[in-house]
C-alpha cells in the first residue's frame, strides 16, 4: 500500500501513513491542486505556517512506465502568490517511488533556530536529523557529504544557501541519476524558499533494499500496453532534436523568428545566436569530454540531458537547458556559452531559478546596472546572491522585485513570474499561455511553438493554448512532457494503462479529464487566494513594442483571453 | 498588425466566356486533356460543350464523368489512375466544389504515389503536376481560386483536405451562362456558402486587408443579388454578379481562412447528409454574434455590407445582435430551410456539439468556444427563422 511521509516541522516529526484512497488516481500536478484545495488555505502566507510543500510522484509511479518518475513540487507560491507546482527529473521520484511513498507532506514551522533533513534508510526507516552542520552549505558540496555519507546510491532533494534565506526565486534542487549531480532543479515560484521557511534542507532516500510494487487491478495487461507505448516514446524520440542534441536545439528556431529573447525581451534578432546554439553545444561537448544523450532518471528512453565541462575538460554543469541559454545569452546580450554554463552551475549550486534570475540580469543591465553582455559582470550578481549583499537579496526576490527598484518599466512576468525563453509578440499562443496558466509566466504550461497557424498570428492561438495547458496539466501528473510528446500518436494507450493500474474503462477521458480538472482546482484556488481577471495579463510594452525581428505586437485582446480555460 | 495576401489563380470572367476554354487551355501548352465533370453535367449538355470546345481547339479529351459529392478518395485514386494511363498534360473540371476538388485530387497524384490520404494537411513537399483550367457551373465554392481540395477519407468517413500548391489553377474561366439553369435550392445553398466564406474570412484573426476587401462586396453583392437569383434563377446580371462573388469570397477565404461557421457545417453535413451550404448556414447568425464580442469592427463591416444601420457608438454586442439578425433575414428570403424544416430533432442536433470542436476550422475563431456555448447555439439556431 502507498504511504504518504508527513514531514511535521513544527512538533519535529516524520511518520509514514497511508496514501489516502481519495487521491488513488492522482499524481504530479493533479495531486498537488487537489491536494492544495483540500488542505492549504487559499489565503494563507506563503513562508507561514499553513502553507505545506508537497512533493509528489506521479499517477504512474512504480511502474515501468518510461520517465514515470518525474517529481512535482508545489504548495502555495510566494513569488506568484497562487498555487504552485515545479516539476523536475532526476532521481528522487524513483527512490521515492521505490520506498513506497507517493508524496511528502511538509508541513508547519518550527519553534526552535535550527536546520533538519529527512532520512530515508534502505529499510524504510525515516528520520528527522539535525542538519545544523550543513546551514549555508550550497548543493553540490552537499550532495558530496551525503554521498560520503550514504553511498553514492542515494538520490537527493535539498535547497542551497537562496532557500535557506527565503529567496523568493529559490529553486529545490534534485540529483541527477548515476553521478548524482543536484542539476534537476524545481525551479519556478520559489519552492525553494517555501522548503527553506519550514527549516528543512533535505530529503535524503536511500535505494531501499527490497522495491515497493504497485499493485496493479491487471497487471498483465498494464505490462503490456507499458511495453508498447514504451516502444512508441523510444521510437519518436529517436528522431527528436532533444535527444540528438538536447534543448537547446530549440534556438536554432527560435533565433531566426524572433522567439528568442534579446536584450530583456527587446524583441530583436540577436546575430551571433549560434555562437549559443546547437552547433557550438555539440562541438563543445566533443571536444572537452562533455555528453548529451543522458538520462536524468532510470528508464528515460528519450535522453535528453547532457553533461557540459569547461575547457580543461572538468565537469561545469548538467542538465544545461535552452531557458537558461537564452535568458541568459541573448536576453543579457552574451554569447559565450561558457559563461553561461557557469552561471548554470552557480544557480544549481545556491539553488536559485535561472529564468528568474536571468530576467533580474537582464533588467539590471537595462537600467545601466551592468553593461549589456558582460558575463564577468553577470556572474558578479550571481555572486552578490551567494554572499548575501543588498543587491543579492533584491536579486534573490524575483525579476519584478528587481525591475521596481531600478525604476524599470519593462518588465517581462505575469502574475509576478518571470517569463521564459519565448517572445509572446512572436508565439503569441505561448503569450496566451503566460497570459492565462494558473501557474504564472510558464512555458511549460503549454508552448504553442509551431502549433498554431503562423507563430506571429492570432488565428488558432487560443485554441492550441488551451488544448496544449490541458495536455500539460494531464502530462505533468503522469510523465514528463518530452516523453509524452513523443506518445500523443498513441494516446489511447494512456487510458489503457489508467484501466491496468487502477481498474475501470480505458476510457481516454480520464487522461484528459485529469487536466482539465487540475487546471479548474488551480484555477479556482488562485481565485480564493484572491487573483481576478487582473492577473491573466502580459505586461503592456508587449502590447505598445513592436518587435523589431518581425513588427508583431501583443494584439491578442482580453476578451480572447477571457475564454481560455473556460470548458 | 502585419499581414499577407496571395494571389493564386488568374481569372477569365464573364458571359459567354467558356467559348474560351479551347483558347486558354491551347495557350497553357497543353495537348491532351482530362475533362473531369459529373454525370448531371453531361445531362444538361454543359460538359458537352466544353469537350466540343476543347476538341475544336486541336486538343484531344479523356472524359471521367465519375465525379461524387464529398468526392470519396477512393474515385480520386481511380481517376488519377486513369489519368496517368491517359498520359494527360492537363485537367479541365467543370462543376461545382466536388468537380473541382476532384480535378484537384488527381492532379496532387499525377507525379506523387496513392493513397491520397497520405498528403492530407498543408504540404509543401509534393510533386507539382500539370495545369489545370476550372469552370465552376455553382456560384459557392470558391474552389476555383483556393489552394486546397477538400476529400472525403472512406476508412473513415471523415472530411479532411490537401492544401498545396498542386491545387492551384492555371486559371478559372468564370462563365455565368453554365449557371443559367441551376435549381433555386442550389442556388440559394451554394450562394449562402460564398456568404459564409466572406464573413468568417472578415472575423477569422487570420484577415488581412486585401481579404477584406473582398469579403466585403462579396457580402455587398450576395445580399444583393442572391435572393434575385434564388427567385428568377435566368437573372443573368444576377448570376453574373453571384459567380464573381463566390470567387471573391473565395479569393479571400483562402488567404484569411474560415473558421465556426464551417466547423459546425462540416460536423451538421456529415451527420445529417445535407449540403454543404445549407449545413454551412444552419449557425452563422450566432456565430457572427459570438464573434462579434472580439471582431466588432469586423462583424460591423459585416453589418454595414448588408445595410444595417449600425449607430457609431454600438456596443460590440449590439452590433453582433443587429448583423445577426440581418443575416438571418437574408436566410428566409433565400428560403434556407432550419434543421427543424428539415425534420432533424433538436436532440439529435445537440449530439454533435461535442464534434464540432474537433473539426479543423474550429481551431481558427480568435474567440474560444467552449462545448457548451456550441450546445447553446445549437439550441438557439435550431428553429431560428428571424
Amino acid at each position: 500500500m502507498w504511504s504518504t511521509l508527513n514531514i511535521n516541522m513544527k512538533n519535529l516529526t516524520v511518520s509514514r501513513v497511508p496514501f489516502p484512497d481519495k487521491y488513488r488516481e492522482m499524481g504530479g500536478r493533479g495531486l498537488i491542486a487537489q491536494y492544495m484545495m483540500d488542505h492549504v488555505p487559499p489565503t494563507c502566507d506563503p513562508l507561514g505556517e499553513e502553507n505545506k510543500l508537497l512533493i509528489c510522484t506521479t499517477v504512474f509511479a512504480g511502474t515501468n512506465l518510461t520517465t514515470a518518475h518525474r517529481i512535482s513540487i508545489g504548495g502555495k507560491s510566494p513569488l506568484t502568490g497562487g498555487i504552485k507546482e515545479s516539476n523536475a527529473g532526476g532521481y528522487a521520484a524513483n527512490l521515492l517511488a521505490g520506498q513506497g511513498i507517493r508524496m511528502a507532506v511538509v508541513e508547519g514551522l518550527p519553534d526552535t533556530d535550527g536546520l533538519w533533513l529527512v532520512h530515508i534508510n534502505a529499510k524504510g526507516e525515516v528520520a528527522l536529523e539535525d542538519a545544523t552542520a550543513y546551514e549555508g552549505t550550497n548543493n553540490y558540496e552537499f550532495v558530496d557529504k551525503m554521498h560520503e555519507k550514504y553511498g553514492k546510491t542515494i538520490a537527493t532533494i535539498s535547497i542551497g544557501s537562496a532557500g535557506e534565506r527565503i529567496h523568493r526565486i529559490a529553486s529545490i534542487q534534485i540529483s541527477e541519476f548515476g553521478e548524482g549531480y543536484p542539476s534537476r532543479a524545481a525551479a519556478r515560484g520559489g519552492m525553494g524558499s517555501v522548503m527553506g521557511s519550514k527549516r528543512l534542507k533535505a530529503i535524503v532516500i536511500e535505494k531501499p533494499e527490497t522495491r515497493f510494487e504497485p499493485e496493479y487491478a491487471d497487471r498483465e495487461t498494464f505490462k503490456a500496453v507499458c511495453t508498447e507505448l514504451n516502444k512508441v516514446i523510444a521510437t519518436g524520440a529517436k528522431a527528436d532534436p532533444f535527444r540528438n542534441i538536447g534543448t537547446i536545439a530549440t534556438i536554432e528556431a527560435t533565433g531566426l523568428s524572433g522567439v528568442l529573447p534579446v536584450e530583456n525581451f527587446s524583441g530583436k534578432l540577436f546575430p551571433e545566436y549560434t555562437e549559443v546554439g546547437a552547433n557550438k553545444f555539440l562541438t563543445n561537448l566533443a571536444s572537452r569530454g562533455g555528453r548529451n544523450k543522458q538520462i536524468c532518471q532510470p528508464g528515460c528512453v528519450v535522453k535528453c540531458s547532457n553533461v557540459y565541462n569547461d575547457k580543461e575538460g572538468n565537469y561545469l554543469t548538467s542538465g544545461f537547458e535552452y531557458e537558461t541559454i537564452a535568458l541568459f545569452g541573448p536576453n543579457c546580450r552574451i554569447s559565450d556559452l561558457d559563461v553561461i554554463a557557469r552561471m548554470d552551475r552557480i544557480c544549481d549550486d545556491c539553488g536559485i531559478d535561472t529564468i528568474e534570475v536571468a530576467n533580474a540580469i537582464a533588467i539590471s543591465m537595462e537600467m545601466g546596472k551592468i553593461p549589456w553582455g558582460d558575463g564577468e559582470a553577470a556572474i558578479g550578481l550571481l555572486q552578490e546572491i551567494k554572499d548575501g549583499t543588498e543587491f543579492g537579496q533584491l536579486l534573490g526576490n524575483g525579476c519584478e522585485v528587481v525591475g521596481n527598484a531600478l525604476g524599470c518599466k519593462r518588465i517581462p512576468v505575469v502574475k509576478h513570474q518571470g517569463m521564459a525563453g519565448y517572445d509572446p509578440r512572436n508565439t503569441k499562443g505561448t503569450g496566451i499561455t503566460y497570459a492565462t496558466s494558473p501557474q504564472g509566466a510558464d512555458h511549460t504550461a503549454g508552448l504553442t511553438l509551431g502549433r498554431a497557424m503562423a507563430d506571429t498570428g492570432r488565428a488558432a492561438q487560443g485554441y492550441a493554448s488551451n488544448k496544449l495547458q490541458v495536455a500539460m496539466a494531464f502530462a505533468d501528473s503522469m510523465m514528463c512532457i518530452f516523453a509524452f510528446a513523443n506518445c500523443v500518436p498513441s494516446m489511447p494507450l494512456l487510458a489503457d494503462l489508467m484501466a491496468g493500474l487502477y481498474g475501470g474503462k480505458p476510457d481516454i477521458t480520464r487522461v484528459t479529464g485529469m487536466g482539465v480538472k487540475t487546471l479548474l482546482t488551480e484555477k479556482a484556488y488562485n481565485k480564493m487566494a484572491g487573483m481576478t481577471e487582473a492577473d491573466d495579463k502580459i505586461p503592456e510594452f508587449f502590447k505598445t513594442e513592436a518587435s523589431p525581428a518581425t513588427g508583431s505586437v501583443f494584439d491578442v485582446g482580453d476578451a480572447e483571453l477571457a475564454c481560455i480555460l473556460n470548458f | 498588425m502585419i499581414t499577407s495576401y496571395e494571389v493564386f489563380v488568374p481569372a477569365l470572367m464573364g458571359s459567354g466566356s467558356s467559348l474560351r476554354t479551347g483558347l486558354k487551355v491551347r495557350e497553357l501548352g497543353c495537348n491532351k486533356v482530362l475533362v473531369v465533370y459529373d454525370k448531371g453535367l453531361k445531362d444538361v449538355g454543359i460538359s458537352d460543350k466544353i469537350v466540343e470546345n476543347l476538341n475544336a481547339a486541336g486538343i484531344e479529351t479523356i472524359c471521367f464523368d465519375g465525379v461524387l459529392p464529398d468526392p470519396p478518395d477512393i474515385m480520386i485514386e481511380g481517376a488519377a489512375e486513369i489519368a496517368r494511363e491517359g498520359n494527360i498534360d492537363g485537367i479541365v473540371a467543370v462543376g461545382g466544389g466536388s468537380a473541382i476538388d476532384t480535378a484537384k485530387g488527381i492532379n496532387v497524384l499525377i507525379h506523387n504515389q496513392p493513397p491520397i490520404a497520405q498528403y492530407f494537411g498543408i504540404r509543401n513537399d509534393l510533386k507539382p503536376g500539370v495545369p489545370m483550367v476550372f469552370l465552376p457551373t455553382t456560384s459557392g465554392t470558391g474552389s476555383e481560386v483556393t489552394n486546397m481540395c477538400v476529400i472525403t477519407h472512406m476508412a473513415t468517413g471523415a472530411k479532411n483536405s490537401v492544401t498545396s500548391r498542386v491545387c492551384i489553377g492555371s486559371i478559372a474561366i468564370l462563365d455565368p451562362d453554365l449557371t443559367l439553369g441551376l435549381p433555386s435550392q442550389i442556388t440559394a445553398a451554394t450562394g449562402f456558402d460564398a456568404f459564409c466564406h466572406a464573413a468568417e474570412a472578415l472575423t477569422s484573426g487570420h484577415e488581412n486587408p486585401l481579404s477584406d476587401a473582398l469579403a466585403r462586396d462579396a457580402i455587398r453583392t450576395i445580399s444583393d443579388y442572391l435572393p434575385i437569383a434564388v427567385t428568377d434563377g435566368c437573372n443573368s446580371i444576377a448570376r453574373e454578379k453571384m459567380i464573381i462573388a463566390s470567387m471573391l469570397a473565395g479569393m479571400a477565404f483562402t488567404n484569411a481562412l474560415v473558421h465556426l461557421g464551417h466547423a459546425f457545417g462540416h460536423t451538421i453535413g456529415a451527420r445529417f447528409h445535407i449540403s454543404h451550404g445549407i449545413a454551412c448556414a444552419v449557425a452563422l447568425p450566432q456565430i457572427i454574434e459570438f464573434a462579434s464580442v472580439t471582431e466588432s469592427h469586423k462583424v460591423r463591416m459585416i453589418g454595414e455590407c448588408m445595410d444595417v444601420e449600425i449607430a457609431k457608438d454600438a456596443t460590440p454586442e449590439e452590433i453582433g445582435n443587429l448583423t445577426s439578425h440581418a443575416i438571418l433575414k437574408l436566410k428566409k428570403d433565400i428560403n434556407m430551410p432550419t434543421m427543424k424544416d428539415l425534420d432533424f430533432t433538436l436532440e439529435d442536433l445537440l449530439k454533435i456539439a461535442p464534434l464540432v470542436s474537433q473539426d479543423l476550422s474550429f481551431a481558427l475563431s480568435p474567440r474560444r468556444m467552449t462545448t457548451s456555448q456550441v450546445a447553446e447555439i445549437l439550441q438557439v439556431a435550431y428553429d431560428a427563422n428571424g
